[in-house]
């Protein structure tokens, strides 16, 4: 009898326990300016919140309360980084994680030109892809310039012709906006040797079979080898026709780009 | 029976006493800041799920008897009234499929109601047992409405002189007047850049907490804030809630309560959480949103802090001052319960 009542005290309890902890908490906010930056990048992150802390990651490993917790804002200053936060608290369940990629300038752009894109998202003048500004999911952001067309082309002229072997390109993912990433990206060089332009590389992209919340896309494209250039063509090739089980299903999908760097 | 009865009374006392002081969190938690502090309750509801379902909870009210009247778009019972302890009282209701905006007006002692419904393209005023009274079409008087579909009314507010004001929220953004018998008067807000125009006008209530000087106040959720105009509608200020998707304001005493659905950086993701503004709109609370901050008497950008609602849509203040949460897409959950904490 003793036993069945200890256990039955365990099981109660714990059941309790687990109804302390019944709520999540909510992920952290945020805050800086732009996820593109010059030479770095400084976050601060919120969470106003009685007895929870914040942990946090930047070498890509996923976030625990073993990670470092935050006290001050942190200083970005690598190519790529994707610092990844929790929440967590003794009486809380943990945060989902929240998750943003920061992007360090690349080789000075000279120029760029683009196809027209739809007259309600045309950017923010011609500097709106390399200006260091964006990372916002508000698909109406000037900074943002925005396609419902099958090919999209953009011409990226160097300041001088350097060593060149990635090129990072950065999406709006908002299924429910039927923005999408492209199906195909395609990057070619100018080689000065043959006056024609090359393939430097290209990648694929299939859709996600579940409709996610609206993310940025930062895509990397890296060659195989190092090629010198001073111009650079980027082929985007779109959704022309949206499968049934999408939002905008059996029209057009949008591409949405706000960024692009050469590494 | 008596023997297995002493077991589980001795055993939650030992539970409460092994269990608080490492886990000092109540069961029912406790929300919010300042002097608005209250206990949840998510389980106020007393409806069966199998007879009396919802779907999206849209808005709620109190009415003169203290009853408490949620509108759903659930066409089984588009108005469930409920007493105040979560008891189903009565339901009444299957043709408002697009059923969104509630709001209560004493007309001369008796209690009415107009509902906006989004797929009708009406609002419609009934008793408070359900007979349609008037319905108003598209403004087409306006002359900025060719055809019904283009107005999707969210919300209603009534002056103390019977006027009707119709927030055209999932429409044109217009807010359109009426004299008591529904006839056209005068229309502003509508979309634009200027300080007057209006970015999903979700929401609008009469603010009469100086009586003598009534106005109103407007819901421009995506520019996360309230919009203040006359009764005649000229533009008066803004009042800024940054990161906030504000649904209706609902004035109770000295206090603006309103639902936010989500936040802005977390668009589609269960962000919600009710906030609470003082008479001069300084936000004093959070409920499951994050501590208010000023900084140089600028409004911080608000959050949710914990998972405590999914997407707020409405806030109901009783007699009592317990408050009453109303979900949009959140698992067809019925509204909770808030009570507050002295």
């Amino acid at each position: 009898m003793r036993t069945l009542l200890i256990i039955f005290i365990a099981l109660v309890s714990c059941q309790i326990c687990l109804g302390q902890k019944s709520v999540q908490l909510a992920p952290a906010l945020l805050k800086y300016s732009s996820v593109f930056f010059k030479d770095a990048a400084k976050v601060e992150i919120k969470f106003a919140q009685e007895g929870a802390n914040i942990y946090y990651t930047l070498d890509g490993q996923l976030p625990t309360e073993k990670s470092t917790t935050y006290k001050k804002p942190i200083k970005i200053n690598k190519n790529l980084t994707t610092l990844q936060v929790i929440t967590s608290g003794p009486t809380f369940f943990p945060s989902e994680i929240i998750s943003t990629t920061f992007i360090k300038d690349g080789l000075p752009i000279l120029s760029e030109q683009h196809s027209a894109p739809n007259e309600k998202y045309q950017g923010n003048g011609p500097l709106t892809l390399f200006d260091n500004e964006g990372g916002i999911l508000n698909m109406k952001s000037p900074s943002w310039i925005g396609y419902q067309q099958d090919t999209i082309e953009i011409l990226v002229e160097l300041k001088s012709s350097k060593k060149v072997n990635s090129v990072l390109i950065d999406f709006l993912q908002d299924y429910k906006n039927w923005v999408f990433l492209p199906q195909l990206i395609r990057v070619d060089y100018f080689n000065a040797d043959t006056k024609k332009f090359e393939s430097l590389v290209e990648n694929s992209f299939e859709l996600n079979k579940t409709i996610s919340a609206p993310e940025c896309k930062p895509i990397m494209l890296t060659a195989l080898s190092n090629i010198v250039t001073n111009q650079l063509k980027i082929k985007l090739y779109g959704i022309k026709n949206l499968p049934d089980w999408l939002p905008g299903k059996r029209r057009h999908g949008w591409i949405f780009i706000d960024e692009i760097k050469v590494y | 029976m008596q023997r297995k009865s002493f077991i589980r009374n001795s055993s939650l006392g030992a539970i409460g006493f092994l269990s608080q002081p490492s886990f000092p969190f109540p069961e029912d938690p406790l929300l919010g800041h300042n002097n608005k502090r209250y206990r949840l309750d998510t389980k106020w509801s007393k409806a069966d799920v199998a007879t009396n379902p919802v779907n999206d909870c849209h808005e709620m009210v109190q009415d003169s008897k203290g009853r408490i009247i949620l509108l759903t778009n659930e066409v089984k019972n588009n108005v469930i009234i409920y007493d105040k302890a979560g008891k189903l009282l009565t339901t009444w209701g299957h043709e408002y499929p697009g059923a969104h905006g509630l709001t209560l007006f004493n007309e001369n002692g008796t209690d009415v109601l107009f509902i906006c419904d989004n797929s009708r393209h009406q609002v419609i005023k009934t008793t408070i047992d359900g007979t349609v009274l008037l319905v108003l079409d598209y403004p087409k008087e306006t002359g900025q409405y060719t055809k019904a579909s283009e107005y999707v009314p969210t919300e209603t507010a009534i002056a103390p002189n019977g006027d009707i004001y119709v927030a055209d929220g999932y429409g044109k953004d217009f807010i359109i007047q009426y004299d008591a018998k529904g006839r056209y008067i005068n229309h502003f807000g509508g979309k634009g850049t200027e300080a007057k125009h209006l970015s999903n006008a979700h929401g609008i209530c009469v603010d009469q907490r100086d009586p003598l000087h009534p106005y109103l106040i407007v819901t421009s959720r995506l520019q996360n804030a309230f919009k203040r105009f006359t009764l005649n509608g000229v533009y008066i200020d803004t009042i800024p809630l940054p990161g906030a998707w504000v649904c209706r304001p609902v004035i109770k005493g000295d206090y603006l309560y309103a639902a936010v659905l989500q936040t802005n950086t977390l668009q589609g993701k269960q962000s919600g959480f009710v906030t609470i503004l003082d008479k001069k709109f300084t936000v004093v609370s959070n409920l499951g949103g994050s501590q208010p901050q000023y900084v140089d008497h600028k409004l911080d950008e608000m959050y949710q802090t914990a998972k405590y609602f999914q997407y707020p849509h409405d806030v109901c203040i009783d007699d009592e001052e317990n408050l009453y949460v109303a979900q949009w897409n959140s698992g067809k959950v019925y509204p909770y319960k808030l009570s507050p904490v002295i």
